[in-house]
C-alpha cells in the first residue's frame, strides 16, 4: 500500500488553506434574530443591570430555566418569528415583534434603506392601531397610539440623520429621490395619525369625574349626547378604562380631556341620591369655581387631578405654535429642555393632540398656556 | 468589515450598557469565526448553527461579567465559551477519540519528498483527532492565535499548548500518511 510523506510545513500550509466554511448573510440574520429573541425581555427592551440581578437570583434557584427558554426558542424558530410579526400592542409576542424590527434595522447598512425601514415600521405600528380599532380592542388602543407616536418620532429622527449625511456627501439623485419618497410617506403617516387622535378627541368633547371617598360619578358628552353614571371605584386608571369601555374612545384621548375633581362627601346631604348630590355639587362647583382653582392644592395626584395641580404642571411649560399654511411648527420648552417639531396640519385638534402626546399635558392645560398664532 | 481589537472592546463596552446595535456588530464581526470553529468539528451545518447561537446567547448572558485581562482579545473569551459548548455537545453525541487510538506514523524514516496536501483531506483528517488537538491546530493555524491566547482558551499553560501542538501535528501527519481520513 502506497504511503505518502508529509512534513510539518506542508501540513501547516494545508491547515491554513483548509477549513473554509462560509456563513451566509441569510443564516447570520436568522441566528442574530434568534439570539436577540432570547436577549429580549417581555416588553421588548434589553435586560438592564437590575433585571439581570433579579433574574440571576431567580435562575440560581432554577438553573435549568435559561436552558429551557433557549430550547423552546430554538424549537419554535421561524414559527415564533412569524407569529411575532403579526403581533399587535397588547399581544404577548409584541415585544418580540419589536426586537425583530430592531434587528432588521441593525442589519440595514444603506442609510436610505435605514430610513425606509424605519418608515415601514411606523406604518406597521399604524396598521396595528387600526386593526385594534376594528377588533374593538379598546384597552390596547392607548398603548398602540403611543407606539405609533414613538415609531413616527424615531423614523423622523432617522430620516433627518440620513438627510444630513446625504447632503454632506453631495448625494446622488437616486439617494435623494429615495429620501423624498420616505419623507412623503412619513408626512402621510403623521397626518393620518394626528387625524386619528384628533377624531377621538373631537368625538369625546367632555368627561368630568367627581371623586367621592368611595365612588366616582362620571359625566361624559359624546357627539353631543350627554350621559352620566356612577362607578364603585376611585382609581383613576380604572375609571378611564371604564369610560373607554363604555364609549369606545381610546384611553389616550380620554386622558387628554378628562377632568377629575375630588369631592368631600360629608358636607353633602346624605339622604340624596348620587345624581342629586351631583347636581348640587355642580351648582356648588359653579359658585366656587374660581376659589377652587387657587385653594384646592392639597389633593395629591400624578396626572389629571385638580386645577391647581394642573396649573402648577402646565406653567412649567412654554409652548409656542406657529401655523403657516397647512403646517404647524411647535416649540415646547420645559426647564431648559427644548423640543421642536412640525405637525403637517392646521387642524387645531390635531395640533393639540400632537402637543399632548409629546408633553403629557391635557388639551385643557395646553390651551390655557400655549401661544398659538397663524402666520401668513 | 474587519475590526481591530480596540474597536471590538469598544463594542463590548457598549453592548454591556445594553446597546443592541453594538451586540449586532459584535455578532457581525465574530460569528463567522465562531461558526467556522464549530462547523469543522461537528457533523452537520444545523448543529454548528445551533451551537453558534448558544455561544452568542451565553456571551450576552455573561457579558456584564466580562472584564478584559491585560491585553487578552475578546475573541479568546468567546472561543473559550465555544469550546465548552462543543465539549458539551461531544459528551451528548459521542466520545472524542482518545490520543492512544491515533496510530503513530508507521515508517518514520521514510525518505520520500514532501507532497502537497489536499485541503479537503486535512479537513477530514483533523476531525479524527481529539478535541483538544483540533482546537489547538485550528486556533493556532487558522485563527492565528498566540500560544498564550490558546492557553487561555484551554485553561492551561503556554508550554502545554506548545506540547499539544507538537503532538497534534504528529498525529495529523500519521493519519494523512496512512491516507485514511
Amino acid at each position: 500500500m502506497k504511503r505518502n510523506h508529509y512534513d510539518d510545513t506542508s501540513i501547516i500550509q494545508a491547515l491554513r488553506a483548509s477549513g473554509t466554511v462560509p456563513l451566509s448573510d441569510e443564516t447570520k440574520k436568522r441566528l442574530m434574530r434568534a439570539i436577540l429573541l432570547s436577549y429580549q425581555t417581555d416588553d421588548g427592551r434589553p435586560q438592564t443591570e437590575d433585571r439581570d440581578n433579579k433574574r440571576s437570583s431567580f435562575f440560581s434557584l432554577h438553573p435549568m430555566i435559561p436552558t429551557i427558554i433557549l430550547v423552546v426558542l430554538l424549537a419554535l424558530g421561524t414559527g415564533t418569528a412569524l407569529a411575532a410579526d403579526r403581533a399587535k400592542p397588547g399581544d404577548a409576542l409584541f415585544g418580540i415583534d419589536q426586537a425583530l424590527e430592531r434587528t432588521r434595522l441593525s442589519f440595514t447598512l444603506s442609510a436610505e434603506t435605514k430610513a425606509q425601514v424605519a418608515a415601514d415600521i411606523a406604518e406597521e405600528r399604524q396598521e396595528e392601531q387600526q386593526e385594534l380599532e376594528k377588533e374593538n380592542r379598546l384597552a390596547a388602543l392607548d398603548e398602540a397610539n403611543r407606539h405609533v407616536d414613538k415609531a413616527l418620532e424615531q423614523a423622523t429622527e432617522t430620516l433627518e440623520k440620513v438627510r444630513d449625511n446625504v447632503d454632506a456627501k453631495d448625494a446622488t439623485d437616486r439617494a435623494s429621490d429615495a429620501l423624498l419618497k420616505v419623507e412623503e410617506k412619513l408626512t402621510n403617516l403623521q397626518v393620518r395619525h394626528q387625524e386619528t387622535i384628533a377624531k377621538a378627541v373631537t368625538v369625546l368633547t367632555e368627561a368630568e369625574v367627581k371623586l367621592y371617598p368611595t365612588y366616582a360619578f362620571v359625566k361624559i358628552e359624546l357627539k353631543d349626547k350627554k350621559s352620566s353614571f356612577r362607578l364603585e371605584t376611585v382609581d383613576r386608571n380604572a375609571i378611564i378604562r371604564e369610560i373607554a369601555k363604555r364609549t369606545g374612545v381610546a384611553e389616550s384621548a380620554i386622558r387628554s380631556v378628562v377632568k377629575f375633581e375630588t369631592v368631600d362627601d360629608e358636607v353633602k346631604n346624605t339622604n340624596t341620591t348620587p345624581e342629586e348630590q351631583e347636581n348640587e355639587n355642580v351648582n356648588q362647583e359653579n359658585k366656587n369655581e374660581n376659589t377652587n382653582e387657587q385653594d384646592d392644592d392639597t389633593v395629591n395626584d400624578d396626572k389629571n387631578v385638580n386645577s391647581s395641580t394642573v396649573n402648577q404642571r402646565a406653567v412649567q411649560w412654554n409652548i409656542e405654535v406657529r401655523v403657516r399654511g397647512q403646517v404647524a411648527a411647535v416649540r415646547a420648552e420645559k426647564g431648559g429642555e427644548k423640543r421642536e417639531w412640525t405637525v403637517p396640519t392646521a387642524n387645531q385638534n390635531a395640533i393639540l393632540a400632537s402637543v399632548a402626546a409629546r408633553t403629557g399635558l391635557t388639551t385643557a392645560e395646553i390651551t390655557r398656556i400655549w401661544d398659538l398664532k397663524a402666520e401668513d | 468589515m474587519e475590526y481591530v481589537e480596540e474597536e471590538i472592546q469598544d463594542l463590548v463596552r457598549r453592548a454591556q450598557e445594553g446597546d443592541q446595535d453594538a451586540v449586532a456588530a459584535l455578532f457581525e464581526c465574530l460569528s463567522t469565526r465562531i461558526y467556522r470553529y464549530l462547523r469543522l468539528r461537528v457533523s452537520n451545518q444545523e448543529i454548528a448553527e445551533d451551537l453558534t447561537q448558544t455561544v452568542f446567547v451565553e456571551m450576552l448572558q455573561a457579558l456584564k461579567r466580562y472584564k478584559r485581562e491585560s491585553r487578552t482579545k475578546f475573541s479568546t473569551w468567546l472561543f473559550q465559551i465555544a469550546r465548552f459548548r462543543l465539549i458539551d455537545h461531544y459528551r451528548k453525541e459521542r466520545p472524542s477519540i482518545p490520543i492512544e487510538d491515533v496510530p503513530e506514523r508507521a515508517h518514520p524514516n521514510l525518505t520520500v519528498a514532501p507532497q502537497e496536501i489536499d485541503a479537503g483531506l486535512v479537513d477530514k483528517a483533523i476531525r479524527r483527532l481529539p478535541e483538544k488537538f483540533q482546537t489547538v491546530l485550528h486556533l493556532r493555524f487558522r485563527e492565528d492565535l498566540d500560544p498564550s491566547e490558546i492557553a487561555t482558551v484551554l485553561g492551561t499553560s503556554t508550554i502545554n499548548v506548545r506540547v499539544i501542538q507538537h503532538r497534534a501535528l504528529k498525529a495529523l501527519r500519521a493519519i494523512l500518511e496512512r491516507n485514511e481520513p
